[in-house]
């Protein structure tokens, strides 16, 4: 098993590589210059070159992209072009926003996903049934801009529930702790800062979780309806086991495969569509910051990004199949 | 259990909902209702007009800091935000189109114009305690010069040297005459030399630390950037009446606009055209305009066929009624600019005779440049932040078919576009160019001398002459007349047709006192409450 932990862990290197590689050929051919992106109105052309000396980017392409490798196994991302700050400092200044926002939706998504997915399967073809499913037709079809801008709508300007932007009030005096601030204001007492923060996270983890929720609960219905067909089901319930101990211990267990496959899926996938819902909302997350550096062409802050990106799923794809050995005692892995 | 799963799942959103909505309750941020308290009762206090002079102001614009280095930026909106805390020398006035002296109190030029010489006022001193001398100005252009990230290298244009003639003098050798170097250096701040000495550039960008009516408080990356009043500040006459601003950056017009509308924040800026008329008629919420100083202009490269005719750029001047596109498209927010500067500058010509609307004179014109079908499949750029510029050029289109010219409207994403207008490959194109009016020569130089920039690859040598002549003109009357001339000899050869100025429009609730400016700056600062 740790001989397994291990071989995937040294696989993230190659697979690393071989995306930073693919981005870093893409941004340096694609048209834009970011000298000319980053420069005042008033600039010359002169003026321009002489930042674009200033910045390194006359030297050959091979040359910028050994400089990031390189820095890369020392924990040094480069440098970004528009705000001078380390790539590295804004990765971790960023990335918490990004993966509370996720977690919280993924935490969303499941609440809503799980008995809307199980009571379709268990009360098949009944109004129950019918109802869930519609509802989830929604979820899936809703664009999380849309959906987004609909929520600052109602719950922020017209009924003042929960605030539009950002991620915390300077009032409520949070001592950072991880950067995860739900986190932080549990660890440091901080039952104001909790409340805050929650309320700004509420409306942008809805937006992001409700693709999510819809998808899911389709495949919990399937997954389990499946199961429920099943002959050692049949036997339980024939030998007079109650519905709580069917559904949970014998049906939802080995439903569980496809659907955590599926759900690992899905939080990567918010980790990318965080970046239209981070916009809407002003959420200083990964999304935000990988949409600054595309648009002035700061290579080393998206490289930065897809990098952690790319990390993060690699991470997500082991623990989903770690989950695996939890879930169905026959896997192994040797 | 199906029932109970029900309960659970209901139980859960429900307790989010309400642990939520019980911080807006407790947490309503310090803003109409009073200042320095957090524990304000409901929302409904946001809402209502205050009952006591607010001393928290909050505004939103739709950018944020990208970093600490005050030589970082490269001005603009992120600007404003520094302004409140580090003070420049000099400070553009538009009532009465010149400078005023802010740390600098006089200023002037010696001999031909190649030294210019300031004079700080004295007494004025840093948040750090340390008084403001000629040395922490000439280190603050330092900075802008040898910073790693500096993105201010424009303040050294035919700059030699800065030097201290004493305490509080400071001398700038230039290169070359500048009559107009208030023009090139009147932004940039001045940051304290003592606190860099102590901390390094690294703390000292993080400290923020200036001579301004306002003291930096905290600044968390997308929520918010805080700012104390600072009540030891040199100007006695200034009198904020606020005790904190707090900046938010929003993105999303609709969300800023929300938050407005929700009282979270009692300014927002570039109101939507759309959105004008109902914001106006919200009770509570006030709406400003100004006109702004960003000339709209369609671009018709001479070095880019058919464009390289002057007839064909001549004919795109009068095919496009522009006065019908600003009272329909634009709703009227705009004012007409048929020349490069507006009137009531020294670039004006008086009596200079226009190109008119006149789609006919605009087919003649097709057909003696051998054209006499029109032209067709030409691709008209057109890219700009503001959604307006794409309904513009959309309403444009109609109009130069009728005149025999066909276009298709390209909206390229902005890095590829600005990599087609840095190389003069687009043959007509749609831009706006801010500042124009301070900029002045700088920005007919960029746009009209030969070499500049290949924006348009318009190249008169007889413009060129004239230009550098009035660059280096201390006679004022000489230099209008010289820029005259050279706008003349553009305007015959229609380079670029200049269109209009949009109008700022700004948000805000009823008690905000806040007069817009053509720039683009807010500076908060200067807000008042009615």
């Amino acid at each position: 098993m740790v001989r397994y932990i291990a071989r995937q862990l040294l696989s993230t290197i190659p697979i690393v590589i071989g995306i930073t590689l693919f981005v870093f050929i893409l941004m340096y051919v694609a048209p834009g210059d970011p000298a000319q992106l980053l420069a005042p109105e008033t600039a010359t052309d002169a003026d321009i070159q002489a930042l674009r000396e200033q910045m390194g980017l006359d030297r050959p392409m091979a040359v910028q992209y050994w400089t990031f490798i390189t820095g890369l196994f020392r924990g040094d991302l480069g440098v970004s072009f528009a705000s001078g700050e380390p790539v590295m400092t804004e990765l971790l200044r960023s990335f918490p926003a990004t993966l509370e926002l996720a977690l919280v939706a993924t935490l969303m998504a499941a609440v809503l996903a799980f008995p809307l997915g199980i009571i379709a399967a268990l009360k098949r073809n009944t109004a129950a049934d019918h109802t869930s499913m519609t509802a989830a037709l929604f979820g899936l079809s809703m664009p999380n801009f849309w959906l987004g801008i609909l929520l600052i709508l109602v719950f922020g300007a017209m009924l003042q529930w929960l605030p539009i932007s950002g991620r915390i009030t300077y009032e409520v005096g949070l001592q950072e702790v991880t950067g995860l601030l739900l986190l932080d204001s549990v660890l440091t007492g901080n039952w104001t800062a909790f409340k805050d923060v929650l309320a700004h996270l509420l409306m942008p983890a809805f937006a992001l979780a409700g693709n999510a929720a819809a998808a899911w609960s389709r495949l919990i219905r399937s997954s389990m309806l499946e199961v429920v067909r099943s002959d050692y089901i049949r036997t339980a319930q024939a030998k007079g086991l109650s519905e709580r101990v069917v559904v949970w211990k014998h049906a939802l267990r080995p439903s569980l495969i496809s659907v955590v496959t599926f759900m690992g899926a899905q939080v990567r996938n918010m980790l990318g569509g965080s970046i239209v819902v981070e916009r809407v909302f002003s959420f200083p997350g990964l999304g935000l910051l990988l949409m600054r550096g595309v648009n002035f062409r700061d290579y080393f802050l998206v490289l930065g990004v897809v990098t952690m990106f790319a990390i993060v799923a690699v991470l997500m794809n082991l623990l989903v199949d770690l989950s695996y050995v939890l879930i169905d005692p026959r896997v192994k892995y040797t | 259990m199906v029932r109970r799963l029900w309960k659970i799942g209901l139980m859960v959103v429900l307790a989010g909902l309400l642990v939520a909505c019980g911080q807006s309750d407790d947490q309503a941020p310090a803003g109409a209702d009073g200042g320095g308290e957090t524990m304000t009762a409901g929302t409904e206090a946001q809402q209502e007009a205050p009952r006591e002079t607010p001393t928290h102001f909050r505004y939103a614009r739709g950018q944020d800091l990208e970093g600490w280095g005050t030589y970082n930026h490269s001005g603009g909106v992120l600007y404003d935000l520094q302004r409140n805390i580090i003070e420049p020398l000099v400070e553009y006035n538009w009532d009465t189109h010149d400078f005023d002296p802010v740390l600098a109190e006089t200023w002037d030029y010696e001999g031909d114009g190649r030294t210019w010489v300031f004079n700080l006022r004295r007494g004025v001193y840093f948040h750090d305690g340390s008084e403001l001398t000629a040395d922490d100005v000439i280190h603050s252009f330092r900075r802008m010069r040898d910073d790693p990230d500096t993105n201010q290298l424009e303040a050294w244009t035919d700059v030699e040297s800065i030097t201290a003639r004493d305490d509080y003098t400071v001398v700038f050798n230039l290169e070359v005459p500048r009559p107009d170097f208030l023009r090139q250096i009147y932004s940039y701040l001045v940051t304290s030399k003592t606190t860099f000495d102590e901390v390094g550039r690294d703390e000292a960008n993080r400290k923020l630390i200036g001579t301004g009516p306002f003291t930096f408080v905290e600044w968390r990356p997308g929520s918010y950037f805080i700012m104390d009043r600072n009540d030891d500040y040199w100007d006695t006459s200034l009198n904020s009446p606020f005790e904190r601003i707090t900046y938010r950056p929003i993105i999303d017009k609709s969300a800023a606009i929300a938050a407005l509308e929700a009282g979270e924040v009692d300014l927002i800026d570039f109101i939507p055209s759309h959105e004008i008329d109902r914001l106006e008629a919200r009770e509570g919420i006030e709406i400003s305009h100004v006109r702004g100083d960003r000339i709209w202009f369609i671009g018709t490269n001479p070095g880019q066929s058919p464009m390289d005719d002057v007839r064909v750029r001549r004919a795109v001047q009068h095919a496009i009624d522009v006065d019908t596109i600003i009272d329909t498209v634009l709703e009227g927010r705009a004012t007409r600019v048929p020349q490069y500067m507006s009137e009531g500058t020294f670039g004006y010509v008086p009596d200079l005779e226009l190109y008119d609307y006149d789609p006919e004179r605009a087919r003649e014109l097709l057909e003696e440049a051998g054209y006499p079908d029109g032209i067709h499949d030409l691709d008209f750029y057109a890219v700009g932040w503001d959604p307006s510029f794409l309904s513009f050029a959309q309403a444009a289109q109609p109009m130069l078919a009728e005149a025999g010219i066909h276009v298709n409207i390209k909206t390229p994403e902005r890095g590829v576009f600005s990599d087609l207008f840095t190389r003069g490959e687009m043959a007509l194109f749609h831009q706006a160019r801010g500042q124009v009016t301070i900029a002045g020569l700088r920005y007919l130089r960029q746009y009209f001398e030969t070499g500049v920039t290949n924006r348009l690859l318009y190249s008169n040598p007889e413009v060129d002459e004239l230009l550098i002549a009035a660059s280096s003109t201390f006679d004022d009357e000489e230099r209008a007349q010289l820029t005259q001339d050279a706008m003349r000899r553009v305007y015959e050869d229609s380079p670029m047709m200049p269109l209009l100025y949009m109008d700022v429009t700004y948000a805000a609730r009823d008690w905000v006192d806040f007069e817009p400016t053509p720039d683009e700056k807010l500076n908060a600062y200067r807000i008042k409450v009615k």
